[in-house]
């Protein structure tokens, strides 16, 4: 052993995953933006597909993109905790609609776990799901281990809370566009109960305001969501 | 220096929320505990500092690029999913469309209308 022992370095593989990720990332912001910001064009969504594609064509296991990609996990971890700035840059403007927020907030999150469970039920899908799926509207870190507790399968959940997230911020712009809510606050709000950390970071993307609204209800909501889930499923 | 500065509070907090949670046993998340200790420390100190708010921006602008390797690891998950796909498919898009609607629309109804510089 050395005198002088450095901590591991990822590596080159580690690294290569990196880069890799950053530059198919930075491909995609130029093409959304080449497209006018076509919703479609999501550099999460599609980043990812084509990571997965190569991954499972190269036979390569995923610890091995994980040596880079844990990196970025760490980095998440920040950026969701200055979520905090922006919320308080618009303290003034939430707290005017504290009232709507709250009422929107919790029958918006009723519905999300409702309609899920309802679902579910009708479609006779095994108990595990169906715990599984009532943590859907959570934020994914959260998602995990609310899951646990009442019997879900932890990776599931933390899967289907990401297909929601996606598949919300790619039809929000069209859905809101359609029905004529053109409230950026109310959208926030929307994409913070409905599609949780992805969804607040589009949000954000968009706009400071938008992206306090969805930080803020994501966050409650995630944490309502936490505290009566396992209190519901005790009494079932 | 500033920089420095605003990266070292965030990962404070932080690493500060994450010891509550564990040694409270706490079902609340950590990111969130933080994001309110964050808004707290902001409210007493009536300002946001320089270096927090640059390193901020910076991070919440490329917030997606820092899901990615967490979607990459559903790449374990394919089986799971393959084995529910339809029915999941169906549950996710029914419930992802009603309350992003249905939240959207209730706000909507309720909150005093902001006008184009975002006051009320």
């Amino acid at each position: 052993m050395s005198l002088l022992s450095l901590p591991d370095v990822p590596g080159w593989e580690g690294l290569f995953w990196l880069a890799a990720t950053l530059a198919l990332y930075g491909f995609f912001l130029r093409l959304r933006r080449h497209f006018n910001d076509s919703g479609l064009l999501q550099p999460l969504l599609w980043v990812s597909a084509l990571l997965i594609a190569v991954l499972l064509i190269g036979d390569i296991p995923l610890s091995s993109y994980q040596l880079g990609g844990n990196w970025m996990v760490v980095i998440l971890g920040l950026s969701t905790v200055s979520i905090g700035v922006p919320i308080y840059d618009n303290l003034p403007i939430i707290r005017q609609a504290v009232g709507a927020f709250f009422v929107a907030m919790l029958l918006g999150s009723v519905s999300a776990v409702g309609t899920a469970l309802v679902m579910a039920y009708f479609l006779q899908l095994d108990a595990m799901i169906f715990a599984t799926l009532a943590t859907k509207s959570i934020t994914s870190p959260l998602a995990f281990g609310v899951s646990n507790e009442i019997g879900g399968l932890a990776a599931l959940a933390m899967g289907v809370v990401i297909i929601t997230g996606n598949f919300a911020v790619l039809i929000g712009p069209k859905l809101f566009a359609m029905t004529g809510i053109s409230d950026i606050r109310a959208q926030g709000l929307a994409y913070g109960v409905a599609a949780h950390g992805i969804g607040t970071a589009e949000a954000m993307r968009r706009s400071a305001l938008m992206g306090s609204f969805a930080g803020l209800s994501m966050g409650l909501n995630g944490v309502l969501t936490s505290l009566v889930l396992p209190v519901a499923f005790s009494l079932s | 220096m500033q920089l420095v500065a605003g990266i070292l509070l965030l990962a404070a907090i932080l690493a500060f929320s994450e010891w509550v949670k564990i040694s409270a046993g706490w079902a609340v998340p950590a990111p969130v505990l933080a994001i309110v200790i964050l808004v707290m420390i902001l409210l007493a100190r009536g300002a946001v500092p320089s270096g927090l708010r640059r390193v901020s921006a910076v991070l919440l602008r490329h917030m997606a690029l820092f899901f990615i390797p967490a979607l990459v690891a559903m790449i374990g998950l394919l089986d799971v999913l393959q084995a529910n796909i339809w029915p999941l498919l169906l549950i996710i898009i029914v419930s992802t469309i009603v309350p992003l609607w249905l939240t959207a629309f209730i706000f909507d109804r309720l909150a005093p209308r902001l006008d184009d510089e975002g006051r009320q």
